[in-house]
C-alpha cells in the first residue's frame, strides 16, 4: 500500500519534466498517475467490505517511533477513490485549461496538483497522528501555492496568506491536540486510540484535546468562524478550486471530525458542538450565497454550507447519520466538482467571472450547459439523483435523533438555498436571456467537457442503481464511520415518509428562491453591516493587531542605538537573576558574617573597589586606564593570596600588558573630552549599573550556601603527578586534562589577534611614507 | 568574608556596566575589562576559598595535600584571563579601526550599518 | 630618562626572555606554563619596541609574529597526534623518562601555547606602535 504513496509522489516529480517533454498532451499523460492510484485503492475494495481495514507499517524514524503505518478502511477508501477519481478528471480538464497558458504554467500547476494529491491520499491513510499531520500541513501548503498560482495578482496573493495562516495556523492547534493525546495515551497510533478511547475521555485532557481537534478541523472546513478563508481561496485557477477547494481537501475537517467522532462518542458535549457550529455555517454561508456576485464565489458560499450541513451530521449519532454523511460526501463531490468545472469553462470562454454578467451561454457551450443541469438537479435535491437520496438521509438522520426543531428548520432553509443556487447557477447564466453574452472566447473542447460530463452522469447513474455503489462504498465506508458493521439500503425511493414532505417543502422553496434571485441579491446587499460582522473582519482584526505589536516591540527594542541594546541586555539579566534570587527554588540566602574576616585580603578587595569607582568618576581616560589597571592588579594580589600564583603572574602580565596596548590606542584617539551622556542619562545608567551591583552582590553572598561538589578536584589532585607527570596541578590540567580545550581557546587567540593584525593594516609608516 | 568579596565583586560588576552604557567607545572598552576581571574572580570565589596553599605537588608525595586550594577554577580562570585579553584587545583594534574610517568614537555617530530612531520612521519617506 | 630607559631595555630584554622560557619550562611541576611564560615573553618584547622602536623588537623576534602563532598552532595540534596512534585518544600525551626528568607531548603542547601566547600579543604591539614617536 506504500507504492500508492510513492507513486503519487514519483508523479508530482516527474510532472514538470514532463510537461516540458509533451506539451499540450501532459494534461493527458500525467493523468494516469491518478488513474492507476485509483485502481491500486479500488483493488482493496473486497477488503475493506464487511468493515474491516488493511495495515501496512513500515519503519520511518524509530528513534522518535513514529511508523508509517497506513489504514485503509471503508471511510479512507471513500476518500481515497474521490481524491484519485476526481484527481483524474482535474488532470485531464487543467490540461485543456492550461492550453494557451505558458507550458511552465502547466507544468507547475500538474506537479502541484499531484503533490497536493500525494498529501491528501497520505492525510487520509495514515495511522500514525504525526504522519498525519505531516500530510496535513503539506495540503494546507499545496493548497498555498495553488491560491497564490497567479503570484502576480494582489488579492491572490491575499487571498493565499490568509488561507495559510488559518489552515496552517488550525495545522499547529490540530498539533497540539495530537501531542496532548500522545502524552496521555503513550501512543499516536490511530488505531490503539480508537481502542482506548474510554481511557483519553476520562483524561483530564479530554476537553482540551476535543477543542484543540474541533479547531483544527473548522480552519480545514471552513466552519464558523474561519468561514472566511474559503471564498477568498476561489483565486486559484478553478481546476484547482473544483478539486481542492469543494471535493477533497476541504473535506479533510470532515473527515478529521468523523473520525474523532468514534473516539469522542461517550462525549455528548463534542456531538451538540459540531451540530450547533454546522447550523451557524450553513445559516452564514447560506445568506453569503445568496448575496454573492462572481460565478465561483456562489459556489464557494454553498460549499461552505454544504460542509456545514457535514459537521452537523457527524454531531448526530446513529446508523442513518452515519449512511447520511457518507453519501453527502460523496454526492457533494460529485455534483460540486462538475459545477466547477462548468463554472471554470463558462469562466474560460467569457473572461467574465460575475454571475449578473451571463447569460445565454448555452449556444456556445451546448453540451456544458447540459451537464451543468445535471449537476444542479443533483445539488437541487431532485431525483432521480444522488443528491435526492443523500438529503433524504439527512432529513433522517435529524428526525430520528430526535433533535429540536431549530436544526430542522435551519436544514431545511438552507437545502432550499442550495436547490436555488443550484438552479441560478445552472440556468441563469446558460439559458437566461438578461445580460446575453454575444461572442466567446473560448468554445468548449471535448477534453474540457470530459470532467463534467462524467461527474454529472454519475450523479444520476448512482441516483438510478444505487445498489451497486451502496455495497461498494457507502456501506464500508459508513460501517467504518459507525464503528461496526452497518446492512445499509441504499435507495431512492423510501416511500411516502415525513422526509419526502421536507424535500418537496424544499424544491417549493428553492424554486421561489429562482425565481426572485435578483431581488433577494438586491436587498440582502443592501445590509452591508449584517456582513462585515460575518466577513473576514475577525481575521484583519488579529493579523494587523498582530503586526502592530510586532512594530511596536520593533520600535522600542530595534532603535539603532547600541546604548539602548546594551541596557535591554543588562535589565533582562537583572530581571532574570533577581527573579531567580527570590523566586527560584534555592531562595535568597546570605549567610551571617562569618568572622574569618582576612585584613590584607579585605583592605585589597577594597582597594579594587575603589580603583572600579575611581575608573568611573575620572574624567581623563588615562586616568580611567591607570584605574583599571589598580583593579586589575589588586585582583591578581587577591589570586596570589588564595593560593592561585599562576593566576597572580598571568593578570599581572595581561594587566601591564593591556595597559600598554590601551596606551597606544589613547594615543591615536582625540585628547579632548567631553560627556558624551547627558545628566539624565547618566542618572538613568547609574540607576541600572546599581541594581546590577545589587543583584550581583546578592547572587555572589547567597552562592556560598550551595555546597561545592570536590570529586573532580580530588581526581586531579590524586592523579596529576601519577597520570600526568607533572606537580603544578592547574598546568596538568591546562595541558593534559583539559587540553583540547586548550588548543581552543589558543585557537581563539589566534583567530582574535590575526582579525586585530589585519583590521589595523595600513597604519604603519609606510601609509604614511606615501601621505 | 564572602560579604567582602560580594561587595567588591559587585563594585567592579556595576561600575563596567555603567561604563558599558556609555556612548564612548574607549569607556566601553575600559568596562568590558572590568566586567571580565570581576567576572574571574567571581569564578575564582565560586570555587571556594577554604585553603591558600597552591594546588602543588609537594616533592617526595605523589599526591596532593588535601589543605591546598581548588586548582579546577584556577585552570579555568587563566584560560580566561587570556582570552579575555585577546577579545579587549580586537574590540580595542576595531574600535581604532571605527574611529580612523568614521571619525569619531562615539557609537551614536556610528550610523553605517543602522541608523538610530525606530526603523518605521524611515519607511515613510522612503517609500514616498 | 629616554637614554636610561633605552640603554637598560636591551638588559630587560634579554632577562625577560630568559625569565619566560624558566617559566615555560618548570611551568609543569611549578607555578608557571605556557601562558605566563609568552605573557612575560611578549612584555619583554613590548619593552623593546616601546625602547627602541618596533623594528628593532621585530628583529629580535627573527620570525614574523604570524608565523610565529601559526607555528604555535600547529605544535600544539601535532602534539596531540601521537595520542592517535596508542589508545586512539587525541592528546593523550605521551611521556619519557629521561634520568629523572620527565619529558612528553605535554611540553610541546605547552610550547605551542607559548608561541602562540607570544605571535598573537607582539601582532597588536607591533600594529599598536608602529608610528608612533618615541
Amino acid at each position: 500500500m506504500a507504492w500508492i504513496i510513492i507513486i503519487a509522489l514519483a508523479g508530482a516529480a516527474i510532472a514538470r519534466p514532463a510537461a516540458e517533454l509533451l506539451g499540450k498532451a501532459s494534461g493527458w499523460v500525467m493523468s494516469l498517475v491518478p488513474l492507476v492510484l485509483f485502481v491500486l485503492i479500488l483493488r482493496h475494495a473486497g477488503d475493506v467490505a464487511d468493515g474491516g481495514a488493511v495495515i501496512a507499517t513500515m519503519s520511518w524514524v524509530p528513534s522518535l517511533g513514529v511508523d508509517l503505518t497506513l489504514r485503509l478502511d471503508g471511510f479512507s477508501m471513500l476518500f481515497g477513490l474521490l481524491i484519485t477519481g476526481i484527481g483524474t478528471l482535474v488532470t485531464i480538464y487543467a490540461g485543456a485549461y492550461f492550453a494557451e497558458k505558458p507550458v511552465a504554467d502547466m507544468g507547475r500547476f500538474l506537479a502541484l496538483i499531484l503533490l497536493f494529491m500525494t498529501a491528501m491520499l497520505g492525510t487520509v491513510l495514515s495511522d500514525d497522528l504525526i504522519v498525519m499531520f505531516v500530510f496535513w500541513e503539506l495540503t494546507s501548503l499545496t493548497s498555498f501555492m495553488l491560491i497564490g498560482f497567479d503570484g502576480h495578482k494582489p488579492e491572490a496573493r491575499k487571498a493565499a496568506i490568509q488561507s495559510l495562516l488559518v489552515t496552517g495556523g488550525g495545522g499547529l492547534v490540530l498539533f497540539a491536540g495530537i501531542l496532548l493525546i500522545g502524552m496521555t495515551l503513550g501512543t499516536f497510533s490511530f488505531t490503539e486510540v480508537l481502542a482506548r478511547s474510554d481511557e483519553l475521555v476520562a483524561s483530564p485532557w479530554a476537553g482540551v484535546i476535543a477543542v484543540l481537534i474541533m479547531i483544527g478541523a473548522f480552519t480545514k472546513s471552513a466552519q464558523v468562524p474561519f468561514h472566511f478563508w474559503l471564498p477568498n481561496a476561489m483565486a486559484a485557477p478553478t481546476p484547482a478550486s473544483a478539486y481542492l477547494h469543494s471535493a477533497t481537501m476541504v473535506k479533510l475537517g470532515i473527515f478529521l471530525l468523523a473520525r474523532f467522532d468514534g473516539v469522542f462518542a461517550t462525549m455528548p458535549a463534542f456531538g451538540t458542538t459540531l451540530v450547533i457550529v454546522g447550523s451557524l455555517t450553513m445559516t452564514v454561508a447560506a445568506l453569503k450565497a445568496l448575496r454573492a456576485e462572481g460565478y465561483k464565489a456562489v459556489l464557494a458560499h454553498s460549499t461552505v454550507a454544504s460542509l456545514g450541513i457535514l459537521v452537523m451530521l457527524i454531531g448526530l449519532d446513529g446508523e442513518v447519520a452515519a449512511v447520511a454523511t457518507v453519501g453527502f460526501i460523496l454526492a457533494h463531490a460529485l455534483y460540486k466538482a462538475a459545477l466547477f468545472f462548468c463554472a471554470g469553462t463558462a469562466i474560460h470562454a467569457t473572461g467574465e467571472t460575475s454571475l449578473r454578467k451571463l447569460g445565454g451561454l448555452a449556444r456556445f457551450l451546448p453540451v456544458t450547459a447540459v451537464a451543468a443541469v445535471l449537476a444542479s438537479l443533483s445539488m437541487a435535491g431532485l431525483p432521480p439523483f444522488v443528491g435526492f437520496i443523500s438529503k433524504e438521509y439527512l432529513f433522517e438522520a435529524q428526525l430520528t435523533n430526535g433533535w429540536n426543531v431549530v436544526p430542522i428548520v435551519v436544514a431545511v432553509l438552507v437545502n432550499a438555498v442550495m436547490c436555488g443556487v443550484a438552479g441560478v447557477v445552472s440556468i441563469k447564466p446558460f439559458y437566461f436571456k438578461s445580460h446575453r453574452v454575444d461572442a466567446v472566447k473560448h468554445g468548449e473542447t471535448p477534453v474540457l467537457l470530459i470532467g463534467p460530463l462524467l461527474l454529472a452522469t454519475g450523479g444520476i447513474v448512482i441516483g438510478l442503481f444505487p445498489g451497486g455503489i451502496g455495497d461498494l462504498l457507502i456501506g464500508p465506508a459508513a460501517s467504518a464511520l459507525y464503528g461496526s458493521p452497518i446492512d445499509v439500503s441504499f435507495q431512492l425511493w423510501h416511500g411516502l415518509t415525513p422526509m419526502l414532505v421536507l424535500s418537496v417543502l424544499v424544491v417549493s422553496i428553492g424554486v421561489a428562491i429562482v425565481i426572485w434571485w435578483d431581488a433577494i441579491h438586491d436587498r440582502l446587499r443592501r445590509h452591508d453591516r449584517l456582513f462585515r460582522l460575518i466577513g473576514d473582519g475577525g481575521y484583519h482584526w488579529v493579523v494587523d493587531g498582530t503586526l502592530n505589536v510586532a512594530r511596536l516591540s520593533t520600535r522600542i527594542l530595534q532603535n539603532g542605538d547600541q546604548r539602548r541594546y546594551t541596557a535591554v541586555v543588562v535589565a533582562v539579566v537583572v530581571a532574570g537573576l533577581a527573579i531567580a534570587l527570590f523566586a527560584g527554588p534555592a531562595g535568597l540566602y546570605i549567610a551571617a558574617p562569618d568572622g574569618s574576616l582576612r585584613v590584607s585580603v579585605t583592605l585589597v578587595l577594597l582597594l579594587s573597589a575603589a580603583g572600579a569607582v575611581a575608573t568611573v568618576l575620572g574624567r581623563s581616560l588615562i586616568a580611567a586606564l591607570v584605574s583599571v589597571g589598580i583593579v586589575g592588579f589588586a585582583v591578581a594580589v587577591i589570586f596570589m593570596l588564595n593560593g592561585a600564583p599562576d593566576l597572580a603572574l598571568t593578570q599581572i602580565a595581561v594587566e601591564t600588558l593591556l595597559v600598554i596596548l590601551l596606551t597606544a590606542v589613547l594615543l591615536r584617539l582625540p585628547a579632548r573630552q567631553r560627556h558624551s551622556r547627558t545628566v539624565g542619562e547618566r542618572r538613568r545608567d547609574a540607576a541600572l549599573a546599581g541594581a546590577f551591583g545589587l543583584v550581583i552582590f546578592l547572587a555572589v553572598a547567597s552562592m556560598s550556601a550551595i555546597p561545592l561538589d570536590m570529586s573532580l578536584t580530588e581526581y586531579f589532585g590524586q592523579t596529576s603527578y601519577l597520570e600526568g607527570f607533572g606537580r603544578n596541578v592547574v598546568n596538568v590540567i591546562l595541558v593534559d586534562y583539559r587540553a583540547i580545550d586548550t588548543l581552543g581557546e589558543i585557537a581563539v587567540v589566534a583567530f582574535a589577534t590575526i582579525a586585530a593584525w589585519a583590521l589595523l593594516r595600513g597604519s604603519g609608516p609606510s601609509k604614511r611614507a606615501k601621505e | 568574608m564572602n560579604l567582602v568579596y560580594a561587595f567588591a565583586i559587585a563594585a567592579q560588576m556595576g561600575c563596567g556596566v555603567y561604563l558599558l552604557l556609555s556612548r564612548h567607545g574607549m569607556r566601553i572598552l575600559i568596562g568590558i575589562v572590568l566586567l571580565s576581571t570581576a567576572t574571574n574572580l567571581l569564578i575564582f570565589v565560586a570555587g571556594g576559598l577554604r585553603f591558600t596553599a597552591p594546588p602543588v605537588i609537594e616533592p617526595g608525595l605523589q599526591v596532593l595535600a588535601a589543605e591546598t586550594a581548588n586548582a579546577l577554577p584556577q585552570a579555568l580562570i587563566l584560560t580566561a584571563i587570556v582570552i579575555g585579553f585577546a577579545l579587549v584587545s580586537f574590540a580595542a583594534a576595531l574600535m581604532l579601526k571605527t574611529y580612523r574610517s568614521v571619525g569619531s568614537v562615539l557609537t551614536s555617530d556610528h550610523v553605517d550599518a543602522e541608523a538610530l530612531g525606530s526603523p518605521f520612521d524611515r519607511e515613510a519617506p522612503r517609500n514616498a | 630618562m629616554q637614554i636610561i630607559f633605552a640603554t637598560m631595555s636591551r638588559l630587560f630584554f634579554v632577562l625577560m626572555i630568559g625569565v619566560s622560557l624558566f617559566m615555560l619550562f618548570r611551568g609543569h611541576n611549578e607555578p608557571g606554563g605556557g601562558f605566563i611564560g609568552g605573557l612575560i615573553a611578549a612584555l619583554g618584547f613590548a619593552l623593546l619596541a616601546m625602547a627602541r622602536g618596533v623594528e628593532t623588537a621585530r628583529r629580535a623576534l627573527v620570525v614574523h609574529p604570524v608565523a610565529l602563532m601559526g607555528s604555535g598552532l600547529l605544535l600544539a595540534f601535532v602534539s596531540g597526534l601521537p595520542g592517535l596512534l596508542s589508545d586512539r585518544s587525541f592528546l593523550t600525551h605521551w611521556w619519557t623518562e629521561i634520568g629523572s626528568t620527565h619529558l612528553g607531548t605535554a611540553t610541546t603542547f605547552d610550547i605551542g601555547v607559548y608561541c602562540v601566547v607570544v605571535g598573537g600579543v607582539l601582532c597588536l604591539v607591533f600594529r599598536l606602535y608602529e608610528g608612533i614617536e618615541q
